[in-house]
């Protein structure tokens, strides 16, 4: 599977090379504005870096759906259904691409913004109170003290639900170029299929957590939560099977 | 061997292929003849594994078509299908990754033989530099069956000679070659037996030089018979 992971991510690599050549772009903006102490520069620096970041990171996962989508419509696909692998490491090897290459991105991006925020409280001297700045802030936005396990619920909750998006387009694609080849209208009908499957996702979720998790406005890390997560994970596991199952025994490419 | 029993293909309301029934035998080279619209593409996509039959069985070797099936079986399609980004060498490298049965060796000497540079773009090619590299893709496999779409589609007239004695010393003993071709007169010299195909269905199927004697006319005035 380290070769089919090898090939994706070549695939995709421009955009992340574009990408890098911005970044480094803005960061010598930001230390350009730190060492010669043009506040503007640094500013403008850091706040696009953190744009790009977000944008980038939407960008690339959109990324892997469209080049999934191309692997099924263009004659680029002989490159992949010719090869002696079955299925389940073909689709595997896309979802832990983008898995891969998100994380290496989003921590890259982190690295690089709290560098850089961490530099400036250096230079302002201001470094002591970083955290409790940081704390405060959030403190302020949710009106709660950051617990640990609220933020790896959430952290492991928005890698989940984000995989699902990705999973369920690719089934949601894979469904529409197979079984509903013959359909008028397919790439509409992909993406129809898509809202359909999200939503019975939603609902399921719901469901399954009828007395909820929050109280008030607050998050609360209880079974019914972990529950939450659980649909999820197994939205995206059958997601993943089936994709994988209807390439085996439908696709015609 | 490909064993094909009552195989069809169904598209939006047409039938590309039609209750095919079909034998390959090991060690043979086979025309596959047919006007465009005949069948003959979709037919060696279902025995390559890209494209799945809507109706019949379809045996290589007495397996179904899949992952074993891939590993023995080269396909060379018509279409241009490499990646845009590659290289020459990159092409090589990807079949070396995923093919056991490919050697660099071969495919460098196959590379050379054809006029190519390792450096080239693949996507910057000639139709017929691009046909001569997946040609060299292909024959660099050590397979047990090679099925050619239209190999000399955008070849001049003056190499189509030397891609041909390329193709046929790849059928060393035990080797299969399927050849689909509209330059019939090319491949008749080289083939054992011939398919003709025409809208979906075989019309005709046998050894070339039996057919040759039973008929009293070469291959090339048959199809211009079977098509016109």
């Amino acid at each position: 599977m380290g070769k089919l992971i090898k090939y994706e991510f070549r695939k995709q690599l421009l955009s992340k090379l574009v990408v890098g050549f911005v970044v480094i772009a803005l960061q010598i903006l930001y230390f350009a504005g730190v060492i010669f102490d043009k506040e503007n520069w640094a500013g403008m620096g850091l706040a696009i870096t953190m744009i790009v970041a977000m944008i980038s990171l939407l960008y690339f996962s959109f990324e892997s759906i469209v080049t999934y989508s191309n692997d099924l419509r263009t004659k680029q696909s002989y490159m992949l259904f010719l090869t002696p692998r079955n299925m389940f490491q073909v689709v595997g090897a896309k979802l832990i691409t983008t898995i891969l290459q998100i994380f290496v991105c989003g921590c890259a991006f982190v690295a690089i913004i709290i560098g850089d925020v961490f530099l400036l409280c250096v230079i302002k001297g201001d470094i002591k109170d970083l955290i409790e700045v940081a704390k405060e802030f959030f403190k302020m936005l949710t009106g709660v003290e950051i617990r640990l396990i609220e933020v790896i619920y959430v952290v492991i909750m928005l890698l989940v639900a984000w995989l699902v998006f990705i999973a369920l387009a690719m089934f949601a694609i894979t469904l529409s170029t197979t079984l509903l080849s013959t359909w008028k209208f397919k790439g509409v009908l992909s993406v129809g299929i898509y809202f359909a499957l999200d939503w019975c996702v939603s609902k399921v979720a719901t469901l399954v957590t009828p007395t909820g998790f929050l109280e008030g406005e607050y998050l609360v890390v209880n079974t019914e939560a972990w529950a939450f997560i659980g649909v999820y994970a197994a939205a995206l596991v059958l997601s993943y099977v089936g994709t994988a199952l209807l390439l085996e025994k439908k696709v015609s490419v | 061997m490909v064993e094909a029993k009552m195989v069809g293909k169904r598209y939006l309301g047409k039938q590309a292929v039609k209750d095919v029934d079909m034998v390959w035998e090991d060690g043979k080279i086979y025309a596959l003849l047919g006007p465009n619209g005949s069948g003959k593409t979709t037919f060696m996509k279902m025995v390559a594994g890209l494209v799945k039959p809507t109706s019949g069985t379809l045996f290589y070797n007495k397996e179904k078509i899949g992952v074993a099936s891939k590993k023995k079986v080269a396909y060379m399609s018509t279409e241009p299908f490499f990646y845009s980004y590659m290289s020459v060498k990159h092409v090589g490298k990807y079949y070396a990754d995923f093919f056991e049965d490919f050697s660099m060796e071969r495919y460098e000497e196959l590379i050379g033989r054809m006029d190519l540079k390792m450096t080239d773009k693949a996507k910057e090619l000639s139709s017929g530099l691009a046909a001569k590299l997946k040609i060299a893709a292909t024959l660099a496999r050590d397979a047990q069956l090679y099925m050619l779409d239209e190999p000399l589609n955008g070849i001049d007239i003056i190499a189509r000679e030397s891609v041909i004695q390329t193709i046929v010393e790849a059928a060393g003993e035990g080797k299969t070659i399927v050849i689909s071709s509209h330059l019939v007169d090319e491949l008749e010299p080289i083939v054992d037996s011939v398919v003709f195909m025409k809208q979906g269905s075989v019309v005709l199927a046998g050894d070339a030089e039996e057919i040759r004697s039973e008929r009293g006319k070469s291959i090339v005035d048959l199809y211009k018979e079977v098509y016109a």
